[in-house]
């Protein structure tokens, strides 16, 4: 065994005389290493999240004269643009109900649905003749939707549940504007049966996912290949509403990990300075700096290893308490395991200058009893 | 002053450690106040809404179909007229859509002008710097409020001039149509701290107390030009709001009779069509929900930040005193008591707190210009910060001491031979 390893094992055994120091060195560093495995989780959960909700919604005004029906099914049906999150067709006639085709189940980012059924994938592909309505709309009396019906075109679609909606989340961001003060309600059905009634859509919505500067250029071309000239409404980049709530998050957490990292330095660096005499008694015994300098990262090692299972523990048994609140945990074996290395060489980078110190031999001050600071 | 030298001598001889330790109270500090911030004034809003809105109060949200479409002059007032009937009702409070109307003073480019009505102005109140809310507006119908850089420009009594603008916008933001009105009057009050106010939400905001109440600060970003946050509020003179400014949503305040929260429920039941009732304290308990929900990341921060406060800012003074034992054992043997030493420790300590408090006070609210998201500096919450640094520091102190005073004191020189 290394003569390194079998000094490590004496010191080892020797900390249990100063062991209210090691446990409060340990639940400092094992603090620091939670800190920042929980922020790094946070960060990776609203990454991940902000990205879900990155959408962006381009809106095609069509010219229902020049229309054809056939290239439109062709156009939903093909998604030449990438998988859509949701696609809405617009019939929007004076003194009729607003009808709504919609393909996609991502309906949260439109209105919010409590536990009423939605549209099934089943429904979408057979046309079935269901209804989503506005509760205006709704025949007087209705309470139960099993028996109840509302006419499209002169044909009866099955009403499978209703909410409050509002014509404002549908044409939030359209050039559409005027139109919305109709009281005349909305019908949602899926696309598959609005385009099989012969409705005729005056706007197209879709819902893309991401949208960098370059997809830009790409949507506008492939709408121009589908619908020739069409004019487009394209929305501003999502990134400037996401950035603020971004850097406030950023922000802090990048100083609560400077604050960890100054934690972590702070206590080993004074376990090092503690400890300065016994590694200098090594060094008289003759043993070589570059043994002094690796005892002093193995107990390092041990010492940051046993915070992390602290650490590690911790977050495993709080994760369940604070499910209300913080719905990612970062445990990843992986992650966390590449977090712990990042951290140990950061912090070994950070410590050299103690761990040079430590392993420096000072003969004479020992000789004579000078004082060791 | 003998004292303080000897509370110097006591810091290591190149400072190093000292420093450290104030870097990370920095840090700390900075980081604390971004976290805890938040909460603060969601408590303050909370306290300002609930002491000053009648217990017996009921938010009306206005029904989706009114909420979707412009109301028309016979719709407004029959619903005006449904509310009245309604048992016990004392005051039916109304404002204007606040987020439409954008105004000039004689001494500002851009305020945001809010109207309230007379049943708002005599059933609410809101804190006032100076000055005082007029319990009869009716007998003065145009008494102006100010908040933001306007309290600095005017004070009470004085005359000020408002050249309100109210824009209707269509969705896509394009101007629908634009009013202007300018409206001559005397300044009555100047609101408190981060100038609160209440706008009575928009339809379709989930109700809590958030819906009523709002910081001019908040929207300060939103609005954009408007970023000192400047705010007037036109108490009575309600006849100047053009319809399709009135708020859809209001705020009705009953007499003692009425229990608001079973009752709310029972106006619910027999007035769907007038829209939802919600009670003042469901309001309060929604917001309490809704508290936790929004701030996730700073309720994560502060759970996170305790143990590293405790422990790692804790911990490190405490092994520094116990690293001073032998210099504290030598002052001892040389006449100090323990009690004195135990003073000139802690004062030591707290002595330190001073640079990072100075310097994360002036360092946070700068860094806090990039965050756009309605955090603003906030004294509450940086002297809670400063009290918690301050407690962890002497605690610390304390525990060190006490390792140090169970400890003979030739051991304590002998320690380490």
């Amino acid at each position: 065994m290394s003569k390194s390893f079998v000094l490590l094992l004496n010191n080892i055994r020797r900390w249990r005389h100063d062991l209210p120091i090691i446990v409060l060195i340990v639940l400092g560093i094992a603090s620091g290493f939670f800190a920042i495995n929980i922020s790094d989780g946070y960060i990776q959960y609203r990454l991940t999240s902000s990205q879900g909700m990155q959408y962006t919604t381009v809106s095609v005004y069509l010219d229902q004269t020049k229309l054809d029906l056939g290239t439109l099914s062709d156009f939903i049906e093909q998604e030449p643009l990438g998988p859509v999150n949701n696609l809405v067709l617009f019939t929007d006639n004076e003194n009729q109900p607003l009808i709504l085709g919609w393909k996609g189940n991502q309906i949260e980012r439109w209105f919010s649905v409590n536990s009423e059924p939605f549209f099934s994938a089943e429904d979408m592909r057979t046309s079935a003749r269901k209804v989503y309505l506005s509760d205006t709309l709704l025949p007087a009396g209705t309470k139960d939707y099993s028996n109840a019906s509302f006419e499209i075109n002169g044909v009866k679609h099955e009403i499978i549940a209703s909410s409050s909606l509002m014509r404002y989340n549908f044409f939030r961001g359209t050039a559409l504007s005027a139109d919305q003060r109709s009281e005349t309600g909305i019908a949602i059905i899926p696309y598959s049966t609005y385009l099989k009634s012969g409705l005729s859509p005056s706007l197209m919505r879709i819902d893309l996912k991401a949208y960098r500067p370059g997809d830009r250029q790409r949507v506008h071309e492939t709408l121009i290949k589908w619908f020739g000239e069409s004019n487009v409404n394209y929305p501003m980049n999502y990134l400037t509403s996401q950035l603020s709530s971004m850097i406030y998050i950023y922000t802090t957490a990048a100083l609560l990990s400077v604050l960890s990292l100054m934690g972590i330095v702070a206590l080993f660096s004074y376990w090092i300075e503690t400890n300065k005499p016994q590694y200098r008694v090594y060094l008289l015994c003759g043993a070589s700096t570059w043994r002094v300098r690796s005892l002093i990262l193995l107990e390092w090692s041990v010492i940051s290893f046993a915070a992390l299972l602290i650490a590690v523990s911790v977050q495993l048994l709080i994760s369940e308490p604070l499910s209300t609140v913080y719905v990612y945990t970062n445990f990843s074996p992986f992650r966390i395991a590449a977090i712990f290395i990042g951290e140990l060489l950061i912090t070994t980078l950070l410590l050299s200058p103690s761990i040079r110190n430590g392993a420096t031999a000072f003969s004479t001050d020992l000789v004579t009893g000078g004082d060791i600071q | 002053m003998k004292r303080l030298i000897i509370m110097t001598a006591m810091y290591s001889s190149r400072l190093g450690k000292e420093c450290f330790l104030m870097l990370e109270l920095i840090v700390l500090l900075i980081l604390a106040n971004f976290v805890l911030s938040p909460f603060i004034k969601d408590l303050s809003m909370r306290n300002v809404i609930m002491s000053h809105v009648p217990q017996h109060a009921i938010y009306r949200g206005a029904s989706s179909s009114d909420a979707d479409t412009a109301l028309t002059v016979e719709r407004m007032n029959f619903l005006d007229e449904q509310i009245q009937t309604l048992p016990g009702l004392i005051g039916q409070g109304k404002v204007s859509k606040y987020y439409s109307i954008f105004g000039k003073t004689d001494k500002d480019n851009v305020t945001s002008v809010i109207f309230y009505n007379d049943d708002m102005i005599r059933n609410t109140s809101l804190p006032l710097s100076e000055g005082a809310w007029h319990n009869e507006p009716g007998t003065d119908p145009c008494s102006i409020y100010i908040g933001g850089t306007l309290k600095e420009q005017y004070d009470v009594g004085d005359p000020i001039e408002i050249q309100c603008t109210f824009v209707d916008f269509n969705s896509d933001g394009s101007e629908d149509s634009q009013i202007k009105i300018d409206i001559s009057a005397v300044v009555a009050g100047k609101l408190d701290g981060e100038d609160f106010y209440y706008h009575l939400g928009t339809p379709g905001s989930y109700a809590s107390l958030r819906t009523i109440g709002q910081y001019a600060n908040d929207q300060a970003v939103k609005i954009g030009e408007n970023v000192a946050g400047n705010i007037v509020i036109v108490a009575g003179a309600w006849s100047l709001v053009p319809l399709n400014m009135i708020a859809v949503n209001d705020l009705l305040f009953f007499d003692d009779s009425i229990d608001t929260v079973s009752d709310a429920a029972i106006l619910q039941e027999a007035n769907p069509q007038l829209g939802s009732f919600t009670a003042l304290e469901t309001l309060d308990k929604n917001q309490r929900k809704e508290t936790l929900q929004s701030l996730q990341f700073e309720t994560i921060m502060l759970i996170v930040l305790l143990p590293l406060t405790l422990l790692g800012i804790g911990g490190y003074s405490v092994l520094m005193i116990i690293r001073k034992q032998r210099e504290l054992a030598l002052y001892h043997l040389c006449g100090m008591s323990k009690r004195t030493l135990l003073f000139m420790n802690i004062g030591s300590k707290l002595l330190l707190i001073i640079p990072p408090a100075a310097l994360s006070l002036i360092l946070a609210p700068n860094i806090a210009v990039f965050f756009t998201d309605g955090y603003t500096f906030n004294w509450i919450s940086f002297c809670l910060c400063v009290g918690f640094a301050l407690l962890v520091l002497m605690t610390s102190t304390l525990l060190g001491a006490l390792r140090i005073r169970r400890m003979n004191i030739i051991d304590l020189i002998r320690k380490g031979d």
